[in-house]
This record gives structure tokens, C-alpha cells and sequence, in this order.
């Protein structure tokens, strides 16, 4: 009997060792805090970037306790998002956790996981302007709204009555600079980029709507998810990983990561 | 096969056309070794594209070219292209080497000589050109003159048994036309067979064996200085002699 | 939180300082290499391209010559006329989806950089060959050089003289292009730019700090260039030997700074 427990011991060690040499690569841009940033100090959180550098960030924890559970090696592949969807479906990379939402037009080349977040969506505004105090969609009648580029933030703000759409921008950077020099009145965000956007902008402030008040947008659209290719044999093992995460535990997860980016020191 | 004896250069019914231009019309010309002969005519008529079907840079359409009685009309650029030296009207000289290397280069790389004996050929020359002074300088240092003389030792370094002078002084100062000139003079004495297209009507009488008169593509005219510069046969002759030695 | 402009300067610079660095020194390494094989191809091809088509040669020679200098021209529209990263795309995702081959992320931008370059450096290259004079080729044929030597110790030291100006436009292009690797997970100092500015969500001062790096990379690549070039252009003077009059004389002759 010992002998046998031995054995199987023994062949248990092997086989997670083996598990344990597989790498998941995973694709993300490591470029929007808190999601997913580049550091120059490690820390116990980072994961470390070939090209120099260390990530962190939701994103980066969510992979670090999904690679836990598959039993494999983390390895973050930092590439620039329209590269994203290239590099899972040639194979350079395994999953993309980078904050991509599964929109209909992505499901076409890609599968989709179930959602490791949902975003609760702000419009960023600047102190003492006329719209500090909006409380619901109609308060920003007439005013200049704008989102981030081919992003569904940008597509809901049509849902504004009498809204001054402008055009769309790249990044959230460039979308602080407008809403500073006033070329905008505000622009479409995350809760918690909203957050990071006024600790680095303190003439800044976001306007959250209650229940109802605010944006209308599906699941698919508010949610993000990790993208892997057609058919991969990773799914079940990723969907059962995310369902030990409750919701408590990604609000823990998310302050954390608030809590660590480099702009909240 | 290859004669020792005979002419050295012979033209057999050359022809050359440049698109719809009938440049050269039927050349039947021999050069017996040894001699000085000069190509005059006017422009236009045919005597730098005769010159240039000799050593190969045009190809004739139509007839032969024979080196010491073997034709060479077709062949590709290498040693025996050195045998049939040329000295262009624009020099010419390789604008990214100095006087001695211009005069080494075809030495070591076609003729495969050693450098050590390559550089005293050169050297040789360019003292008998008067250019040794200034062998480290590049073409673009040099006067017009001075490049023309670097450039006759270039082409004699490759000990070439035949020289071809393309209006050597025609793009020269007047000034510079005369140390060019003497040059060619000196020549005369190393039993080197020259053909020489030039304008300098005064030079031609004086330093050539034979001259040779061409217009519209063919020979017209042919003798020794002496008869053809007092006593051209040829009306053509006559009036373009009439017209060159006028003032 | 800094709250000035050259606050927050000093503020990135201290965090993100390294990371601008590596970056940089990767932006530079791909150039470099980009440039410097990019030329050797574009000089390969260019002087495939110019080897005369001779009527009297075997019908064979004449055909593999030219059916040579068609793909050559074809190599040349293919690479100028596409975006480069597309061609990245291509040949990094590519490779590993069709032919089951893994290209690592820097190799594959030295091979992308280098392809795309060497067309346009062909072209350049031979401009380059056409403006040298034609005497210079007529020379070389009557002492008896061949193409190739005539090609190599006479018109390439001419052309690339020349083209040194568009050589260095080419580094500098490169330089800055190389921006577009980030597709393919190279991360130089453009996508670092980013990284800074969404961690940071400061603009204007991440890309001045860009800018001036960029700034530095290119300016030191034109310098080194055309210090290249001075020393292309041989002596500023020359000796001559003793004068006819007096064998034991040197003078010394100083060549005018070219503009």
C-alpha cells in the first residue's frame, strides 16, 4: 500500500512538473492603466516583458490566476492591439486578455470566454464646468462627447439626445489632452480608468449615472473577455478558472491593482 | 590566324547606323604598323564612331575588324581591349583614384601584374608625360592639360601596341593644347602604331605619316600631309581644307 | 503628483527612464542593421540590374539575364509599393500560420526592415550609377576591365559617394519607421511612448520626451553620415613631387571645402 502511494505521488509531482514546463502565452498592449501597464521596477505582482520592463494590472493578474489554475507558466507578449488578433490566430500567442470586449465582428475570427469584467461607464468631465452636476444622459444635451476609437464607447454616445458628437481619438492620452484644452466636454470611460484619469488630472471629475439613467449597452458590449482561437481546447479550462473568480473578488482585484499603478503613488 | 608582319589594324566594309542615322557607310581602311595617321573631316562625319568600332566600345552592323589579321569586331571587354589603347576627347581619367592609380589600376587587374611592377610602369609614363610631380593628385586637381597627359599615360602603362586619340585637345584651353600636343610628338619615336581624329590642321601636317579625310560616313581622301594639305585631288577636300585653314 | 510640465518630465524620466532607454536602443539596433543590410541588398540589385544584355550572346544567358532582372524590378514593386507593416505582418504571423515556422519578434524586424530597405536603396542605387558619368564606363572598357571590375573599383566608389545624402535620408526613415514593429511584439521606443502615456495618462509630456530621443537618434545618425562622406572624398590636399625646376621641392596643395 505504501508502495503504491509512493508511486502515485510520485507520478502526481511528474505530471504537474511537465504541466508546470507549458507556457500561456498571453497578448496584451501593457499600455492602460489599471488594466494593463509597463513598469520599470518588479515587484511581487509583475510579471516580467522580454523587451524590458515589467506589467501589472488587472488584466495581469486575471492571466497570473488563470495560468495558476491551467497549470502553466505565465508569459506576457506585450504587441501593439491591431497585431492582437494575429498573433492568436498564427499561434505566437495562446489568449488575449487586454481589456477586448467580444463584440459580434470580433466573434467571426475569434471565441470568446466568458467575461472576466464589466465596465461601468462614466463620462469624464472637468471640475466647475456646466456639466459637474449632470446626473443622467440628458443632461449632456448639446454638449461635445467624444470615446476612444473603434471601441463601443465611442458607438453609445449617440444615445445622447441632441449630443455634439466628435470625432473619435486614439487613446485615452490624447482624449485627456482635449478635455484640458477644451476641445471637448467630455469623453466616454471605464469607472476605473476614470479614477486614474482624475489622480493624474485633479482638475478633473466623472460623472457616474444610476441604475437606468445612464448608457444602454448589452453585456457583450460593457463586458470584456478573453479572446482565444476558434475552437481552442483552452476554453472549458479558462471559463471554469473565471468562475472561482466572484464579483468580490474582482473588485478586490481591480483596488489592488488601483491601488499599485504608478500614478496613484 | 596572327600575323607578325602585315598591317596591324585593317577595316574591312565597316557600317554603323545609330537608329535611322547612317553614320558610317562602308570603311575599308589598313594601318600598317608603325604609323602615325591622322582622321580629319568635319563634324558629323564618322571619325570618332570609326575610331570607337576599332577598340570595341560600338559594335559595326556591318563588317570586320581585324588586330594583326584576327577579328576581334565581337568580343568581350579584356587584355587584348588593352593592346588598342584610347585616349578620349573628355579625358576620361577615373574620377575616385589619383594619377598613379589610374595608370595601376588596368596594370594589376587586366594584365595581372605584380603592384611593385605596375607602379614603375607608371611611373615611367608619367614622367615621359611630365605628370610624375603630381601622381597623388586626383583628376579633379588637375588642369585640362595635365588631365589629358595623365590620361596618355594611363593608356601607355598597359603597353598597348596600338593608340587610338579621339580629339584629344578639343576640349582644352588653347593654352593647353600645345603641351598635349608635343606630347603626342614624343610618341612618334617608341615605334607605337596611332590613329588620331583631331582638328589641329598643323599638328596633322607636321606629325603625321598619312592623313585621312572623311566625310558623310566614308574615306574620301587619303595620302601623306605633304600631298593632300597642298594638293587635295578631292573637291571635298578641298573645300573643307579651304574652310579649316581660313584664319 | 508633479504638477508642473518639467515636473512631470523629471517625474517619467526618473520611473520610465530605463525603459525609454532599452526602447531606444532597440529602435536604434533595428535601424542600423535595417540601413546597413538594406544597402548591401540595394547594391546587389542594383548592379544585377545593370549588367548589359549583349546582343551576340547565347540565347540562354539572355534569357536567364533577363528573366533575373524581371524579378528583380518585381521584388522592387512589391516592397516600395506595400506598407512596411503589412510586410512585418505578413512575414511574422505568416510564416508561423502557413509554413509552421517561428520567426523570433527582432529577427523577423531585421528581415523586414532589411527587404523593405534594399528596394528603395536599389533604386537609389542606381540613380546613383546613371549620374556618374558615362566616360567613366568607356574608360574602363578600353583598358579591358570587365563589367564587374569596372562596376567595383570604378563606378560603385563614384555612385556611392553621391548617394550618401539619400543613405542617410533612408537611416533616419528607418529610424522612425520602425515604429510600426509594435505590431509584430517589438517593443521600440514609440510603443514604450504609449506604454508611459497610458500609465502615466500624460500626453504632451511622454511625446516631448519621445520626440527629443528621436530627435537625438536621428541627428547623431546624420552627423556620423556625413562624416563618412568627408572622409569618401579622399585628401583635402596633395603633394607634388618636386617641380620641373626644382626636383627637390613639395608643395602642398589645399582643396577648396566642398559646400
Amino acid at each position: 500500500m505504501k508502495k503504491l502511494m509512493t508511486c502515485l505521488l510520485a507520478l502526481i509531482l511528474l505530471m504537474t512538473l511537465s504541466a508546470q514546463a507549458e507556457t500561456f502565452k498571453v497578448g496584451m498592449e501593457c499600455n492602460y492603466a489599471p488594466f494593463n501597464w509597463t513598469q520599470a521596477e518588479e515587484s511581487a505582482f509583475t510579471v516580467p516583458l522580454a523587451a524590458g520592463g515589467f506589467a501589472d494590472g488587472y488584466d495581469v493578474q486575471v492571466a497570473l490566476f488563470i495560468a495558476k489554475e491551467l497549470g502553466m507558466e505565465l508569459e506576457i507578449v506585450k504587441t501593439e492591439w491591431d497585431g492582437l488578433p494575429m498573433a492568436l490566430v498564427s499561434g505566437k500567442i495562446d489568449a488575449i486578455i487586454a481589456g477586448m470586449s467580444p463584440t459580434e465582428e470580433r466573434k467571426v475570427t475569434l471565441d470568446f470566454s466568458a467575461p472576466y469584467y464589466e465596465s461601468d461607464l462614466v463620462i469624464v468631465v472637468k471640475k466647475g464646468g456646466q456639466y459637474e452636476s449632470a446626473a443622467s444622459l440628458f443632461d449632456f444635451s448639446g454638449a461635445k462627447i467624444t470615446g476612444q476609437l473603434n471601441t463601443f464607447h465611442y458607438s453609445v454616445i449617440e444615445q445622447i439626445p441632441g449630443v455634439d458628437q466628435q470625432t473619435a481619438l486614439d487613446t485615452f492620452p490624447a482624449m485627456i489632452v482635449a478635455l484640458s484644452s477644451g476641445r471637448i466636454d467630455g469623453y466616454v470611460s471605464e469607472r476605473p480608468g476614470a479614477l486614474s484619469a482624475v489622480a493624474s488630472n485633479p482638475d478633473f471629475t466623472f460623472v457616474s449615472f444610476e441604475e437606468g439613467l445612464g448608457f444602454e449597452a448589452s453585456v457583450e458590449d460593457t463586458a470584456v473577455a478573453v479572446g482565444l482561437r476558434k475552437e481552442s481546447e483552452l476554453m472549458d479550462n479558462i471559463n471554469a478558472a473565471l468562475s472561482k473568480l466572484d464579483k468580490e473578488t474582482r473588485d478586490q482585484l481591480m483596488n489592488e491593482a488601483m491601488g499599485r499603478q504608478p500614478l496613484s503613488e | 590566324m596572327k600575323q607578325e608582319t602585315g598591317p596591324i589594324i585593317e577595316i574591312q566594309g565597316l557600317k554603323k547606323n545609330f537608329g535611322p542615322n547612317r553614320v558610317l557607310m562602308g570603311i575599308d581602311l589598313t594601318v600598317p604598323r608603325g604609323q602615325v595617321a591622322c582622321l580629319i573631316g568635319p563634324s558629323g562625319s564618322g571619325k570618332s564612331t570609326l575610331l570607337r568600332c576599332i577598340n570595341l566600345l560600338e559594335t559595326p552592323d556591318e563588317g570586320r575588324v581585324l588586330f594583326k589579321g584576327q577579328d576581334i569586331t565581337q568580343i568581350p571587354p579584356g587584355p587584348l581591349h588593352a593592346k588598342i589603347g584610347m585616349v578620349f576627347q573628355q579625358f576620361n581619367l577615373f574620377g575616385n583614384l589619383s594619377a598613379l592609380e589610374n595608370c595601376v589600376l588596368g596594370q594589376v587587374k587586366v594584365l595581372g601584374r605584380s603592384r611593385a611592377q605596375s607602379e614603375e610602369t607608371a611611373r615611367k609614363y608619367l614622367e615621359r608625360v611630365g605628370m610624375l610631380p603630381y601622381r597623388d593628385a586626383r583628376p579633379e586637381q588637375l588642369s585640362g592639360g595635365q588631365k589629358q597627359r595623365a590620361a596618355i599615360a594611363r593608356a601607355l602603362s598597359m603597353d598597348p601596341e596600338v593608340l587610338l586619340f579621339d580629339e584629344p585637345t578639343s576640349a582644352l584651353d588653347p593654352e593647353m593644347v600645345d603641351e598635349v600636343l608635343s606630347v603626342i610628338r614624343t610618341l612618334k619615336d617608341g615605334g607605337l602604331t596611332m590613329l588620331i581624329v583631331t582638328h589641329e590642321m598643323a599638328f596633322a601636317r607636321d606629325a603625321a605619316d598619312r592623313v585621312v579625310f572623311m566625310d558623310e560616313g566614308l574615306l574620301v581622301e587619303d595620302g601623306p600631309p605633304a600631298s593632300l594639305f597642298t594638293h587635295p585631288q578631292n573637291p571635298r577636300t578641298q573645300a573643307f581644307l579651304s574652310r579649316s585653314l581660313r584664319g | 503628483m508633479p504638477t508642473t510640465f518639467f515636473g512631470w518630465i523629471q517625474l517619467l524620466s526618473d520611473k520610465y527612464g530605463s525603459l525609454f532607454l532599452q526602447g531606444a536602443g532597440t529602435t536604434m539596433l533595428i535601424a542600423v542593421v535595417g540601413t546597413v543590410l538594406g544597402f548591401a541588398i540595394g547594391l546587389l540589385v542594383a548592379i544585377l540590374r545593370t549588367i548589359p544584355l549583349k546582343p551576340a550572346a547565347p540565347a540562354l544567358q539572355r534569357g536567364l539575364i533577363k528573366g533575373l532582372k524581371i524579378l528583380l524590378a518585381a521584388y522592387i514593386e512589391v516592397f516600395r509599393g506595400t506598407p512596411m507593416i503589412v510586410q512585418a505582418m505578413v512575414v511574422y504571423y505568416g510564416a508561423l500560420q502557413y509554413l509552421q515556422l517561428d520567426i523570433p519578434a527582432l529577427g523577423a524586424a531585421f528581415l523586414v526592415v532589411s527587404v523593405n530597405t534594399g528596394a528603395y536603396m536599389a533604386e537609389i542605387v542606381r540613380g546613383g550609377i546613371l549620374s556618374v558619368d558615362k566616360g567613366q564606363k568607356e574608360a574602363a572598357i578600353a583598358i579591358g576591365l570587365t563589367h564587374w571590375q569596372g562596376m567595383t573599383s570604378i563606378i560603385l566608389p563614384q555612385a556611392i559617394r553621391s548617394i550618401l545624402p539619400a543613405v542617410a535620408n533612408e537611416f533616419v526613415v528607418n529610424i522612425k519607421d520602425s515604429s510600426v514593429l509594435n505590431v509584430i511584439s517589438v517593443t521600440e521606443v514609440y510603443f514604450m511612448s504609449k506604454s508611459a502615456a497610458g500609465t502615466y495618462l500624460k500626453y504632451f509630456e511622454v511625446f516631448f520626451i519621445t520626440a527629443v530621443i528621436y530627435f537625438i537618434l536621428t541627428f547623431t545618425a546624420t552627423r556620423l553620415l556625413r562624416l563618412l562622406e568627408k572622409k569618401l572624398s579622399g585628401r583635402d590636399s596633395y603633394t607634388v613631387y618636386g617641380s620641373q625646376s626644382d626636383h627637390a621641392a613639395h608643395i602642398t596643395y589645399a582643396r577648396e571645402e566642398a559646400p
